[in-house]
């Protein structure tokens, strides 16, 4: 056999064991229903004006950013003085008035509050077609681009959780129904990890917004790692997550707050929230709590987290896409949250 | 064969039709999208406007078809692009349709639908927010549009359009000619201006003061301004109704300013202004009004004449004219739910309003007439006219529902002579204004109104005899009883005679006047009387007469046993007296029976100082309770001796002193 031979059986030998390995993840956790087995970053946009910044194209482009959740819309329950009855319409529509970056894949994203489900009762189809009929309509409009998943945020509790999963159901029904390939997926808060099944494909654990905002006690209701500590230190709590995703939602990612505000309170009642804290002008009464998404915390929690959990599937995500907040971050802090 | 060639041939003409007639409506539009939309969406409906629908021979034109195929069509677009759910995509065929409606629309080059199809434009142009375009166009077309409601109605759409280019307050001038008054308000709350039913009549006063949908307006905020004023409230806004009201009446633009003028003068007299209330509304009375107007108009005028014509046999007299409109107005109105309220009494006696007809009658009669009646010095009238404002209600209502006087077997109404001749509970004769305005009255004219209700003489006194409740034991009872309430018993038992002997029964105190104004103790009597009051007033004047004319001894039991009964028929008797007990405590403070007491007092002590004879002395002493007085001085005497060996409390007292006191 001549020398050529073995290098060639020497290369196709390393190449079968790095892609052997980079195949699993840290716990060698595998699943049939993952759909991609490279990590891929993502990053939430939530505001109301699509119009990336070159200082975001920037940050896409730098930290290789894959997939974009983009928040379409709200839907919420408003009375109508006409009828005297509490309609369910979208609110906060998204402008877009800036094009996708290249290479990157759009997740449309629909918040749904508590009070849209209560008045959805009995038509909870037709809220799923609005839904759906509007998220295609505006991905085509403003060429967002083929829409393969849809991810829905809602702090749905034991109470709603039914009308919740009820209309996650209808939204496949309406998907089957068209005869379109599209996932779904969905937010999981904290205290959420105790629910056994979750009603979507794919889940993205908050670990952020996790204090209580309105209570002036609050140290930092954005990531408190006590708070995330209470959560998942609770082994039944965990063992019930980790036997839900390895059955009902295989695919379970991780996002990380990077953003700051100030939480206004007056007399020691909230009163509001302010973006840009430093700007903010106090009244006479008023205190503000300035809160900020530290590293040290961030990377903190990431290791409780990959300590309890498990590393995640597809890739950890970032809360949200702003330059302003971004920036206070270098890139290698960025880089230790997605890596 | 014939029929199969026949057969074949209709159906290729039908398919040619229907090609040609998908063609002829859009030639960009897939014929399946245009049936689905046109045919299958919805049953047809032109809910947006008050236009009279195509006549059918226009209709059944091909020229009608399409034009109703492209209404329909935009119909179905607008309400999908109104959706708050709607959202365009790239291949949405709602705004390509309505692009498509605006282009055969503009395009179209008859006369007949120009201006239905000009409505489409501006309606599909409004949807896609296209508001300058409509706005050019408009400048340019407008003058091609024949006048109508169908005009009337592109003219919203325009107003629409320069409301959101800027123009603000051209499109209210355009909102406020085609009287839309909702646009009006929508703007003003866009703009800031909106500041509740005020700022809107403010508005329209300048620009619109005919419009249709004031008068609702009017009434919901001026009946807010008249309860508040009433508490005064807010009396300045009063005020500046009434300026907007003149400003609007005195408007060039006003066509109709009799609705501006009535509510000028109602608000001039809520401002206690009658003079000048009567001065406009003689404005608005010169012109023609709506029904409804007219008739408020009137009850307006009777009122101020009411409030300001001077009391004389002129006035009385078109007092009776006045009166025979109201009350026809009640007997035309009366239905079974006024009629089922009324019995039900609770809101007739306390004075709620319920049925407006009668409402306004005792507002006018009682409200006014009465007590400026009684100013003038015609108390007998006055109580008259009260009885009728009180009473006609509940006459009338009988005979709607007994017309035949024919009572219902099941007895499902219980009318007021019902209750006038059974033995419960009478809401109505001893609550109502008349009763309280009788009963506070000085009794002389109680006397005179009795003399007038048995004999009237004036076509108003006799009018109001005719309608209202005369009852004799009624009244006899009443004026009876106001004489004992004035310690004149003699006066009381004539009235008192004259009355039934079971009337009594059916009076509301009756159960109350079982008991012994003379008693030892608050007994009662062995055995009801009926005649409770007559026997009270009996006795008094037996005693009177012995008090004037007997022994020094009877002399003195008689003014005692006089002021026991006085203070019983002020006290534990009040039922002698008064009509009430429980909802009004004030007579028993009141100066008469305060000099009730005194006197009942005063006769007491006099009494017992005339008696000589020791056993009256002690039996008077007894009725008074002064057991102490009988033991220390009469207890020798026959009710000295019975009360030490009876009386455990006294016989204590008097061992414990010794027997000293």
């Amino acid at each position: 056999m001549s020398e050529k031979f073995f290098k060639k059986l020497k290369l196709i030998f390393l190449c079968s064991i790095l892609c052997l390995f980079s195949c699993q993840n840290n716990n060698g956790y595998t699943s049939d229903s993952s759909p991609d087995c490279l990590f891929e970053r993502t990053v939430y946009h939530w505001k109301t004006t699509f119009n990336l910044s070159a200082a975001d194209s920037a940050f896409v482009k730098d930290h290789n950013i894959q997939r974009l959740y983009v928040r379409m819309f709200d839907v919420d329950a408003e009375f109508n003085e006409h009828t005297q009855t509490s309609e369910v319409v979208p609110i906060a529509t998204t402008v877009f008035r800036s094009g996708i970056p290249k290479g990157v894949d759009i997740i449309p994203t629909v918040y749904i509050t508590l009070d849209a489900l209560d008045a959805s009762r009995g038509s909870m189809f037709m809220l799923a077609e609005n839904i759906l009929k509007r998220i295609l309509n505006m991905c085509s409009y403003n060429e967002l681009g083929p829409v393969n998943e849809i991810h829905l945020d809602c702090d749905w509790t034991k109470s709603t959780k039914e009308d919740f999963t009820y209309l996650c159901s209808m939204i496949r029904k309406v998907i089957a129904s068209k005869q379109l390939d599209i996932k779904l997926s969905g937010t999981i808060r904290l205290h959420q990890l105790e629910e056994a099944e979750y009603p979507f494909d794919s889940g993205v654990l908050m670990m952020y917004n996790t204090g209580a905002i309105k209570n002036n006690l609050t140290k930092n209701s954005i990531l408190d790692y006590e708070d995330v500590y209470k959560y998942l230190s609770v082994n039944k709590r965990i063992k019930k997550f980790i036997a839900a995703r390895e059955y009902n939602c295989p695919v379970i990612d991780v996002a990380y707050p990077a953003y700051s505000w100030g939480v206004v309170f007056y007399n020691n009642h909230f009163r509001k929230l302010v973006g840009n804290p430093q700007d903010y002008v106090l009244q006479e009464g008023e205190t503000i709590r300035v809160e900020n998404s530290e590293i040290e915390t961030i990377q903190k929690v990431k290791a409780l987290v990959d300590s309890k959990i498990g590393s995640v599937v597809r890739g950890n995500i970032i809360y949200h896409l702003d330059s302003n907040n971004l920036s206070k971050y270098s890139y290698d802090e960025i880089e230790s949250i997605y890596n | 064969m014939m029929r199969l060639k026949v057969s074949i041939i209709s159906i290729l003409l039908l398919f040619i039709s229907i090609n040609a007639f998908a063609c002829g409506i859009s030639p960009c539009l897939p014929k399946e999208y245009l049936l689905y939309r046109v045919y299958a969406y919805h049953p047809f409906r032109f809910n947006h406007l008050e236009i009279e629908p195509l006549d059918d021979a226009i209709l059944n034109t091909k020229e009608g078809k399409e034009y109703m195929a492209l209404a329909k069509l935009n119909e179905v677009s607008r309400e999908e692009i109104n959706s708050r759910w709607y959202y365009p995509s790239k291949d949405c065929p709602v705004l390509g349709s309505l692009e498509d409606i605006i282009v055969q629309s503009m395009n179209y080059k008859g006369t007949l639908l120009k201006d239905r199809y000009a409505l489409q434009a501006a309606r599909a142009m409004f949807s896609l927010g296209k508001f300058q375009e409509m706005r050019d166009w408009w400048t340019k077309t407008s003058k091609c549009i024949p006048e109508g409601v169908v005009k009337e109605n592109i003219k919203g759409y325009v107003a629409g359009a320069l409301f959101r280019t800027g123009e603000e307050e051209k499109a209210l001038e355009y909102y406020a000619k085609i009287e839309d008054l909702e646009s009006i308000i929508y703007c003003m709350k866009k703009m800031g201006t909106y500041d509740g039913d005020f700022s809107v009549l403010e508005y329209a006063a300048t620009h619109c003061p005919d419009n249709r949908y004031l008068p609702e307006i009017m009434q919901r905020y001026f009946k807010k301004v008249e309860v508040y004023s009433e508490f005064h409230i807010e009396n300045g806004n009063v005020e500046n109704c009434y300026q907007i009201c003149m400003k609007a009446a005195n408007n060039p633009l006003c066509k109709n300013p009799d609705k501006w003028l009535y509510t000028a003068a109602f608000l001039k007299n809520l401002m206690g202004q009658p003079y000048v209330a009567s001065n406009i509304l003689a404005r608005a009375e010169n012109l023609n009004s709506d029904d409804l107007l007219t008739e408020s108009k009137r009850y307006l005028r009777i009122l101020l004449d009411a409030q300001i014509s001077t009391y004389n046999k002129e006035y009385e007299h078109k007092l009776l004219g006045e009166l025979k409109w109201l009350d026809r107005q009640v007997e035309v109105h009366l239905s079974d739910s006024a009629a089922e309220e009324t019995l039900w009494g609770w809101t007739l006696k306390n004075n709620y309003s319920y049925f407006y007809w009668n409402d306004m009658l005792k507002k006018i009669v009682l409200g006014t007439v009465v007590p400026r009646m009684i100013e003038a010095g015609k108390t007998p009238l006055a109580l008259l006219l009260a009885n009728y404002a009180d009473n006609r209600m509940l006459e009338l209502t009988e005979s709607y529902l007994y017309p035949n006087k024919q009572r219902d077997t099941t007895g499902q109404y219980i009318t007021i002579s019902d209750i006038r001749n059974r033995r419960e509970f009478n809401m109505f004769d001893y609550s109502n204004s008349y009763f309280k305005l009788m009963d506070s009255i000085d009794v002389y004219w109680l006397k005179e109104y009795k003399k007038l209700s048995e004999y009237p003489v004036s076509s108003l006194e006799k009018f109001l005899c005719k309608r209202s409740y005369l009852g004799k034991d009624y009244l006899n009872e009443l004026i009876g009883t106001r004489y004992l309430r004035n310690m004149n018993y003699e006066e009381a038992m004539k009235y008192l005679s004259g009355v039934s002997k079971d009337y009594q029964q059916k009076t509301n105190v009756s159960k109350y006047l079982n008991r012994n104004p003379f008693a030892y103790d608050k007994e009662l009597f062995a055995e009801s009387t009926t005649t409770a009051k007559l026997d009270f007033a009996r006795k008094m004047l037996k005693y009177q007469r012995l008090a004037l004319n007997g022994s020094d001894d009877e002399k003195g039991k008689a003014m005692v046993m006089i002021g026991i009964g006085i203070r019983s028929s002020f006290d534990y008797c009040w039922a002698l007296t008064q009509y009430h007990d429980f909802y009004d405590y004030s007579w028993r403070e009141n100066s008469q029976t305060l000099a009730a007491r005194t006197a009942s007092s005063s006769l007491i002590e006099q009494g017992l100082a005339i008696i000589k004879n020791p056993e009256i002395a002690a039996e008077c002493n007894l009725l008074l309770y002064r057991f102490k007085t009988i033991a220390k001085y009469y207890a020798d005497t026959r009710v000295g001796k019975e009360v030490l060996s009876n009386c455990d409390v006294l016989k204590d007292y008097y061992f414990h002193d010794g027997g000293k006191s």
